[in-house]
């Protein structure tokens, strides 16, 4: 499998000396969707940030698709790495929905037909469509953090990165978050995603990175990250409520890394099954 | 029964420039020291209420409004934001967009309200440190607005507020962009205020386990009506429905709907995990 992302023992300091970055090591396998998980400070977005050459490390070293963000124009890392803002007003800049999603197209001298067939599939993937000539400034908080993602994914990038996506979402714009990262899947796109909400990360994300202090505690499947709840704990997370659940019932012969209802739903019927 | 302190009669409210009603033909009664949980999918019309019941609708955002608000007393209509900002304060889901931008340190931040209101400076000394202690911000009066935490400039947003004293305090969304440490932080903070004041307060949150845990009645918007209002047991309930209108429910009512579904589940759906953890011991596991 080729790795979209190696890191090896990168470091990376603020000019105030605050130290984001101790030692990271990780290895992302291409067509894999990864959340990246720990509290505010933690350090998540300061590590995704270096793989699209937007801040440079102090020591260490990074392959982003074979090549070193550091050594590359911004330009040329935009065509690999599609950054999606945590917050829509960093991002946001056009007069028109069409504006904003067309500018990244036009930036990689697409033609104009592509352009139009760009933005048209891509807002169609976010459910904005119909938004094609309003204000983004009209539209909710969620709604433009949808719109963030098309323009991002009108660039059509081997790498996707999104930082709190789902951060403002209501119920709709999750479960449609999460078919959109299942259809990037599908074409075998990398997804590293930066999120809070636990349930979602049980439900959508193959891979989890934990990070704490600036370090990276934990990389592994979904299960074994989020029912380990020391790991979580120490970094200011929990685990899902239906996994704390599981947790508490583990003395009862109930297995601690169900993650989703579906699956306690499943153990709890066959526990019936056999009793009964 | 006491006074209601929010009375909303068939409200109506459609932005300028807009084609359909944010806000079409919505009813609303909270009592007086009421802590009332809403929900509902985007697009619902929560926002809109919560301009609604702050007097910026129909004062200050252009549109066409029908039916009536009264808060604490007070029909929206026939007083200005200034007068009715002394009595129903308001918290919104973004900190950074609620600081002043002005003020260069946390005291300051909580001080710029107080003197729009005229409290001789004498009582803004106490009501500062008072409103800070409430939310866990004492020993922050020097620090800087913008270098705080979300958690943290949100706290503050809510000290600003309460220290001004408002019979009503409307949060919309309050956690919704927060880490977890954040949420549980202003949760905190929310519940102190709510038991030293009583302010009747009203939360706007897509959490299903803050509103289930912490509001005394839930209401769920749709279409900008209330489509449905009750205690959080009978919110648990409606899983179902909920999910129809694109509102989640909390995964251990979503577990206890499913099995309920299959004739495994006896009684109300619990409130927290522990809860569960009880009813299917008993139910499940033969203890």
């Amino acid at each position: 499998m080729s790795l979209a992302i190696s890191v090896e023992h990168l470091t990376f300091r603020y000019p105030s000396g605050h130290e984001a970055l101790r030692d990271v090591s990780l290895a992302i396998e291409t067509g894999r969707i990864v959340a990246l998980i720990g509290k505010n400070g933690a350090g998540k977005t300061t590590l995704a940030r270096h793989f699209n050459g937007l801040l440079k490390s102090t020591s260490g070293k990074l392959m982003v698709r074979g090549v070193d963000p550091s050594k590359q124009s911004t330009s040329q890392m935009a065509r690999e790495v599609g950054y999606v803002f945590q917050n829509p007003e960093d991002q946001l800049f056009g007069s028109s929905v069409f504006e904003e999603v067309a500018f990244g197209p036009e930036n990689l001298g697409m033609g104009e037909e592509q352009i139009k067939r760009q933005v048209e599939t891509s807002l169609s993937t976010v459910g904005l469509l119909s938004y094609v000539s309003e204000h983004p400034y009209n539209m909710t908080y969620g709604q433009r953090k949808m719109l963030c993602l098309a323009s991002v994914l009108a660039m059509d990038t081997n790498i996707v990165i999104m930082d709190e996506p789902n951060a403002g979402q209501d119920y709709q714009g999750l479960r449609l978050l999460g078919s959109i990262l299942q259809q990037l899947r599908r074409v075998g796109k990398t997804v590293l995603i930066i999120s809070h909400d636990m349930e979602f990360v049980a439900t959508y994300c193959e891979d989890v990175v934990l990070m704490c202090d600036g370090r990276i505690i934990a990389h592994d499947p979904p299960k074994r990250v989020l029912s380990d709840q020391s790991k979580l704990e120490l970094s200011g997370a929990r685990p899902p409520q239906i996994t704390r659940l599981a947790l508490n019932l583990c003395t009862q012969g109930i297995r601690s890394d169900i993650i989703t209802v579906e699956e306690m739903v499943k153990v709890l019927v066959e526990r019936k099954g056999k009793a009964g | 029964m006491s006074a209601n302190a929010i009375t909303v009669s068939d409200l109506a409210f459609r932005y300028l420039s807009a084609r359909n009603w944010a806000i079409d033909g919505l009813s609303l009664e909270v009592a007086e020291r009421e802590l009332l949980g809403i929900s509902g999918p985007s697009g619902a019309g929560k926002s809109t209420l919560c301009l609604s019941l702050s007097g910026l609708i129909p004062n200050v955002v252009e549109g066409t409004m029908r039916g009536t608000v009264n808060v604490a007393g007070i029909d929206t209509r026939e007083r200005d934001v200034a007068d009715i900002t002394g009595i129903v304060g308001v918290v919104f889901q973004d900190p950074r967009s609620q600081l002043t931008g002005s003020a260069m340190t946390v005291e300051e931040e909580v001080a710029f309200g107080l003197q729009n209101m005229g409290v001789p400076r004498s009582l803004m000394r106490e009501r500062i440190a008072e409103a800070l202690g409430l939310v866990g911000l004492s020993g922050f009066e020097m620090r800087i607005p913008f270098e705080l935490s979300g958690g943290e400039q949100q706290r503050l947003s809510l000290a600003t507020v309460i220290a001004m004293r408002p019979q009503i305090l409307i949060l919309d969304e309050p956690t919704e962009l927060l880490d977890p440490e954040g949420v549980v932080s202003v949760m905190h903070a929310i519940r102190s205020v709510h038991e030293k004041y009583q302010m009747t307060t009203v939360l706007v949150s897509n959490q299903p386990e803050i509103l289930v845990r912490h509001a005394e009645r839930i209401a769920v918007l749709d279409g900008g009506k209330v489509v449905f209002i009750g205690t959080p047991q009978e919110f648990l309930m409606k899983v179902r429905y909920l999910e129809r209108l694109g509102v989640r429910s909390s995964q251990v009512a979503q577990l206890a709907c499913q099995l309920d579904e299959r004739g495994l589940w006896k009684g109300g759906y619990p409130m927290d995990e522990h809860q569960a953890a009880e009813m299917i011991r008993r139910q499940h596991l033969g203890d």
